[in-house]
């Protein structure tokens, strides 16, 4: 039988492959870099007052191991910065970062 | 006439339409969502009231003290924004007082930030202690 991480690293590729959504594109180790991600973009009444939206990108992690605040990425075409980075925190685990447009 | 609250939300939102900030986007009890296009916004409401009564027999007189709110929405990151906003009030409250009641004076100035939306929201509330007199039974009447 397979390790737990073995399955859980299986189960992350499978949450990417089939529910990736956006195109996303960034520079990592100085190199440009393209994945598929999982994009949502609710809407949120910000401090009940603004009409707005709070935007996620879901990416393996290992696909981009040195993202950091402020970084840019596209999104599906769109620009976008980083402004929170929530690692899963597992050997193979995904990443959701918080972006906002730029 | 209206009571006279609602004439003194009326004189606030004329003393503070047109700061060059804000311009016209001057909002009076306004409960539904700001849209991106409308910021940065003044938002302008009429709150609580106390009431003290001033004579014995009927009509009685009443003093008033009503909280004011002014609250500057901004939708850039940064407090330049807001700071300016904020200052063309507190100018235009000096300059106009006579107009809002027998005295108008800001006592408190409120910030808060969300950074992490899209806009990001920081808004600075600002409380104004309002005083007018009333006579029982007609609050339409400022005397």
């Amino acid at each position: 039988m397979a390790a737990f991480e073995t399955l859980e690293a299986r189960a992350n590729a499978a949450v990417i492959s089939r529910l990736a959504n956006a195109a996303v594109t960034f520079t990592t180790g100085g190199e440009p870099a393209s994945v598929r991600g999982v994009f949502d973009r609710p809407y949120d009444e910000t401090m009940g007052m603004v009409d707005g939206s709070s935007a996620t990108v879901t990416i393996e992690a290992s696909d981009w191991p040195d993202v950091a605040q402020l970084a840019s990425l596209t999104v599906n075409g769109e620009s976008y910065s980083v402004i929170g980075i929530e690692p899963d925190n597992t050997s193979a685990g995904l990443v959701t970062l918080r972006v906002r447009a730029a | 006439m209206s009571h006279v609250r609602a004439q003194i939300r009326d004189a606030l939102a004329t003393l503070l339409t047109g700061l060059t900030t804000t311009g016209s986007r001057v909002f009076k009890s306004r409960e539904r969502a700001l849209s991106a296009s409308e910021l940065p916004a003044l938002l302008i409401h009429i709150d609580d009231e106390q009431i003290e009564h001033a004579s014995i027999g009927r009509p009685r007189l009443q003093n008033r003290l009503a909280q004011g709110v002014v609250r500057v929405v901004s939708g850039v990151d940064g407090d330049t924004e807001i700071d300016a906003a904020i200052e063309e009030i507190e100018t235009a409250l000096v300059a106009g007082i006579d107009s809002v009641a027998h005295d108008a004076r800001l006592v408190a100035i409120s910030v808060e930030r969300d950074a992490e939306a899209s806009p990001p929201v920081t808004t600075a509330t600002l409380v104004i202690e309002v005083e007018y007199r009333t006579r029982e039974g007609a609050p339409d009447t400022r005397i």
